[in-house]
C-alpha cells in the first residue's frame, strides 16, 4: 500500500508539472499584455519593453518556468502583478472560503443522496417515482436561477439570511453558517439530483444480485441486506461519483461565488484569468492540480477500504 | 435628436460602470485658469455608514500603481489627491493643494499646499512629501508613470510650496492631479511592503485591515483629524466588490449596501420610500473606433465616404433602446455632453440612413470589402447590430475572438482596422486627445493630417483652457465631419442610494466619496 500511495503521489506530481508547464507556456504569450495593463493604455512601447525586461519576462519561457518551479517548491508562489498580494497565502485563503462552502455541501449531498437513492431503490413504486421526480427537478432547474430565487425569498423579503458576503467561521460561526446557507442549498440540490440517481441505480443493481437472494432465503432482514450488504457494495462507485461531484462543485462555485459575492477560489481564478495575472493563475493551477490529485487518491484509498476487489497491493 | 441640457461651462469626467472599463479612465486633463474655489461646507448632520458597491476591486494601493475608475473608491479615501473635481460641474477644485498657478508657457506649475494636513501616522504632509511621491511615481513603472511623462522635475521650495517643471505644456496635467497622479503618499513608509495593501495616507479614511478582505470588501474608518473632516459625513466606508449586477441589486435590497448602480429594468422594483434614484445619462461613450484612418492597410477606411457611410449605417436609437434599455443618449460625438466642447447640433450629422450609406460606399468603389474586428467581452452584445449595419451598406464585418487580457494589444497590433470601444469620460482636454491625438492610445497608427496638426498644435500651446476652447470645438466638429470614429451612444447609469444618502455625480463621476452626500 505505501508503494501504491507513493506511486500515485509521484504520478500526481508529474501531472502537476505537466499542467503547470503547459499553463505557463500558454500564458507566456501574454507578457506584453500584462505589462500594458500594469502601465495603462498610454504607456509607450519603450516603457512597456523596459518593464518586461525588468520583470524578466523576456527570458526564455523554460528558464522562467524553472525559476517559478524552484520558488514554488520552496513555498514561494510570488506576488500578484496587480495587487502585490502574496499568491500562496491568498490562494489558501480563497480556497478555505470555497472549501467551507463545498465541504458542508458535499457532506449533505452524500447523506441526502444516500437516503434518497437507497429509499427509492429498496421501496420502488410511488416512492421511487417521487425520488426520481425530485432528482429530475433538481437536475433541470439551473443553479443560478435557484440561487437568485432563494436570495429574493430569504435575504431580500424575509431578511433571514444575507444576500451577499462571507464571514469566516473563526470570526463568528453563526454568521458563517448564515452566509453559506443559500450557497450550500444550491450546491446540494444540484449535487443530490446527480448523485441520488447514481446511488439508486447502483442499489437496484446490487439488490438484484444472487447474494441478496441468498441472504433473503436465509432470513436476513431487509434492513440488514440493504444497509450492511448492498449499500456497502454500491458505495464504491458512489464514492467515485462523489469525488467527481466534489471537483465539479469547484466549477459550480464560480457562479455561486459571483452571485453571493463570496471571496472564494472560483471568482479569484476567474478574475486572475481576465486580468492575465500570471503568478496568480500559476498558483491557482498548481493548487488545483494538487487538490484534484489528492481527492482522487483519497477516493481510491477509500474504495480499496470499502471494496477488497479494488484494493491495490 | 438628443434632448439633454448642455452646461457649457462645465468640464466633465466620469467613471465607467463596469470593471473592464476602469482602465480606460487612465488619462485625464484640463488646463483651466486656476482659480481656487472655497470648499463647500455643510451644516452639521448625523454621520452615516456608507456602503457602496463597486464592480472592480482596487489593484495596488501604492500611489505609483493606483488605477482610476471604481478602484478610486478605496484608494482615494486613504490617499489625498492634490486637486479635486466638483461632482456636479466637473470644475477643478482645491484638494491637498489649495492653490495652483502655471507660468505663461505652461512649463512650470506652482502648487501651494494647505496648512495643517497630517498623514494617518501623525506626520505632517509637506511639500517634500508631495515632491517625493511625484518623483517616485514618475520613476516607478506603473499606471501613473506615463501620465507624468512631461514632468521634468519636482521641487519643494518651502514647506508648503511645490514647483513642477515640464518639458512641454501638458493640457491634461491639472486634471490628472485630481486622479491617480495626484495621490500623495507618506515618504516615511512609501517604500515599505504595506504600501500596496495598506498605505499610510493623508486622506479622510484609514483601512481597517482586520475587517477587510482584499478583492472582496474593504472597510474604512473615518479619520477625525482629517483636514476636511467636517465635509465627510460618513463614519465608515465599506466598498463591496460586486461584479454581478444581480448580486449588487440583491445586496441593496437586503440593506447590505446603501449605494449602487442599478440596471434600468430593475429600477422600478426598488421601493421609492427607501431608495433615491439618480440617473446620469452620460458616463461613458460607446463607439466604433476606426483605427486605420489613413487607409494604410484598408484603403476603404482611409476614404471619408466609407467612414461616413459607417456612421450612417448605425441605428443609434435602436441600439440605445434595444441594448442599453434606453439609459443614455444617442451621439455622433466623443466628448461628454456635460462639457464645453460638446455641440448638440452635430448630433444631426449622421441620421440613420443605410441607403445613403450604401450609395457612398458604392460611389467610393469599396462595396464588398471585408473588415476583421476584435470580438471582446465589451462587444459581444452589439456585434449582431454592427454586422447588420455593415451588411446594409455593402460591407462585411468579420469578428475575431480576442481574450480580455489581449484586447489592448489587439487594438494596437495593426491587424485590425476597426475596434469597438467603451470609454469613460475623463476631461474635455483628454477625451479627444486619447482617441484622435497622434499619441493617443485610441489612435495606434498615430494618424494625423494638417488640420489635426494645426488644431492640436494650438491646444498644446494654449495654457488657458477658455482660450483653447475654440480650437477644441473646431477639432470636435472636424472629427465628426471626417467621421474618424463612429460614436454610437452615451451610456448612462442609475444610482440608487438609501439611508438618507444621495448621489451627486453629474459632469464628474470620479469614484470618490464626494459623489455622495447625506441629506437626512
Amino acid at each position: 500500500m505505501p508503494v501504491y500511495i507513493i506511486r500515485r503521489l509521484g504520478a500526481g506530481l508529474v501531472l502537476a508539472l505537466l499542467v503547470t508547464f503547459i499553463t505557463f507556456l500558454l500564458l507566456s504569450t501574454s507578457f506584453e499584455d500584462v505589462a500594458r495593463t500594469i502601465l495603462g493604455p498610454s504607456a509607450t512601447p519603450e516603457v512597456t519593453e523596459a518593464l518586461i525586461a525588468e520583470r524578466g519576462w523576456d527570458r526564455p519561457v523554460f528558464v522562467q518556468y524553472v525559476d517559478w518551479l524552484v520558488n514554488a517548491a520552496q513555498g514561494n508562489f510570488g506576488v500578484s502583478v496587480y495587487t502585490s498580494l502574496p499568491v500562496g497565502p491568498t490562494v489558501l485563503q480563497r480556497l478555505a472560503v470555497t472549501l467551507s462552502v463545498i465541504i458542508p455541501a458535499l457532506i449533505l449531498t452524500v447523506i441526502l443522496s444516500t437516503i434518497l437513492g437507497v429509499w427509492s431503490a429498496s421501496r420502488g413504486g410511488a416512492v421511487d417515482r417521487l425520488a426520481q421526480g425530485i432528482s429530475l427537478v433538481g437536475y433541470i432547474v439551473p443553479g443560478l436561477l435557484l440561487a437568485i430565487g432563494l436570495v429574493v425569498i430569504f435575504a431580500v423579503q424575509l431578511k433571514w439570511l444575507p444576500a451577499t458576503g462571507y464571514t469566516p467561521p473563526g470570526e463568528d460561526p453563526a454568521a458563517w453558517a448564515r452566509s453559506i446557507t443559500i450557497p450550500v442549498i444550491v450546491l446540494v440540490i444540484g449535487g443530490v439530483a446527480n448523485m441520488a440517481a447514481q446511488v439508486r441505480g447502483r442499489m437496484i443493481d446490487e439488490l438484484r444480485r444472487d447474494y441478496v437472494r441468498t441472504l433473503r432465503t436465509r432470513g436476513t432482514s431487509t434492513t440488514s441486506i440493504v444497509l450492511r450488504h448492498a449499500l456497502r457494495n454500491a458505495a464504491s462507485p458512489a464514492l467515485t461519483v462523489m469525488s467527481l461531484e466534489f471537483i465539479g462543485m469547484f466549477g459550480g462555485a464560480l457562479i455561486i461565488e459571483n452571485v453571493f459575492a463570496l471571496p472564494g477560489y472560483g471568482s479569484f481564478a476567474f478574475n486572475a484569468s481576465l486580468q492575465g495575472d500570471i503568478p496568480v493563475i500559476m498558483g491557482i493551477t498548481a493548487f488545483g492540480v494538487l487538490l484534484v490529485t489528492g481527492v482522487n487518491l483519497l477516493t481510491d484509498l477509500a474504495n480499496g477500504w470499502l471494496n477488497p476487489k479494488a484494493r491495490v497491493h | 435628436m438628443s434632448t439633454f441640457r448642455t452646461d457649457r461651462r462645465a468640464r466633465r469626467l466620469a467613471v465607467l460602470p463596469a470593471a473592464a472599463l476602469a482602465a480606460a479612465l487612465a488619462i485625464t486633463g484640463c488646463a483651466g485658469s486656476p482659480s481656487p474655489a472655497a470648499t463647500d461646507s455643510a451644516a452639521p448632520i448625523e454621520e452615516k455608514d456608507l456602503a457602496v458597491a463597486a464592480v472592480s476591486a482596487p489593484n495596488s494601493l501604492d500611489p505609483a500603481q493606483v488605477v482610476d475608475g471604481q478602484q478610486m473608491f478605496v484608494w482615494s479615501s486613504i490617499l489625498d489627491t492634490l486637486l479635486r473635481k466638483s461632482p456636479e460641474t466637473g470644475e477643478l477644485e482645491p484638494g491637498a493643494a489649495e492653490a495652483w498657478e502655471y507660468n505663461e508657457e505652461g512649463t512650470e506649475l506652482t502648487l501651494t499646499l494647505r496648512e495643517g494636513m497630517t498623514f494617518s501616522s501623525g506626520d505632517p504632509v509637506t511639500a517634500d512629501a508631495v515632491a517625493a511621491t511625484l518623483l517616485r511615481s514618475k520613476a516607478t513603472p506603473g499606471s501613473v508613470q506615463s501620465r507624468l511623462a512631461a514632468v521634468e522635475d519636482v521641487v519643494a521650495t518651502d514647506d508648503l510650496t511645490v514647483v513642477i517643471t515640464f518639458s512641454h505644456f501638458d493640457p491634461q496635467f491639472l486634471d490628472n492631479l485630481a486622479q491617480g497622479p495626484g495621490a500623495i503618499g507618506d515618504p516615511a513608509t512609501m517604500d515599505e511592503e504595506r504600501t500596496a495593501t495598506d498605505p499610510v495616507g493623508s486622506g479622510p479614511f484609514t483601512l481597517d485591515v482586520a475587517k477587510t478582505v482584499p478583492g472582496s470588501s474593504y472597510v474604512l474608518t473615518k479619520r477625525d483629524d482629517y483636514w476636511d473632516a467636517e465635509n465627510v459625513p460618513f463614519k465608515t466606508l465599506t466598498v463591496k466588490v460586486l461584479q454581478d449586477p444581480t448580486a449588487s441589486f440583491n445586496a441593496l435590497q437586503a440593506g447590505e449596501i446603501n449605494a449602487a448602480t442599478v440596471q434600468s429594468q430593475l429600477v422600478a422594483q426598488l421601493n421609492p420610500d427607501q431608495f433615491t434614484i439618480t440617473p446620469n445619462e452620460a458616463v461613458a461613450v460607446a463607439y466604433l473606433n476606426i483605427l486605420d484612418r489613413g487607409g494604410e492597410t484598408w484603403p476603404a477606411l482611409g476614404d471619408k465616404r466609407v467612414r461616413q457611410a459607417i456612421n450612417l449605417a448605425i441605428d443609434r436609437e435602436g441600439v440605445l433602446k434595444g441594448l442599453f434599455s434606453d439609459m443614455g443618449l444617442v451621439t455622433t460625438q466623443l466628448v461628454s455632453p456635460y462639457g464645453a466642447i460638446y455641440d448638440e447640433s452635430l448630433n444631426e450629422t449622421y441620421e440613420y440612413d443605410p441607403e445613403a450609406g450604401k450609395e457612398l460606399v458604392e460611389e467610393a468603389g469599396y462595396a464588398g470589402e471585408t473588415f476583421k474586428i476584435p470580438s471582446t467581452f465589451l462587444s459581444t452584445t452589439i456585434e449582431p447590430v454592427l454586422t447588420q449595419a455593415f451588411s446594409d451598406i455593402g460591407l462585411t464585418l468579420e469578428w475575431v475572438a480576442v481574450p480580455p487580457q489581449q484586447a489592448q494589444s489587439a487594438a494596437r497590433s495593426g491587424e485590425y482596422g476597426l475596434y469597438y470601444q467603451i470609454l469613460g469620460f475623463n476631461s474635455d482636454s483628454a477625451d479627444l486627445a486619447t482617441t484622435i491625438g497622434p499619441a493617443g492610445f485610441g489612435n495606434p497608427r498615430a494618424y494625423t493630417d494638417p488640420t489635426l496638426d494645426k488644431l492640436f498644435g494650438e491646444i498644446d500651446s494654449t495654457v488657458d483652457f477658455e482660450a483653447a476652447l475654440p480650437a477644441y470645438q473646431e477639432l470636435n466638429e472636424y472629427v465628426v465631419d471626417e467621421a474618424f470614429v463612429a460614436p454610437i451612444v452615451y451610456m448612462g447609469a442609475n444610482w440608487a442610494t438609501g439611508d438618507g444618502i444621495t448621489y451627486a455625480g453629474k459632469a464628474n463621476t470620479l469614484s470618490t466619496i464626494r459623489l455622495f452626500a447625506v441629506t437626512e
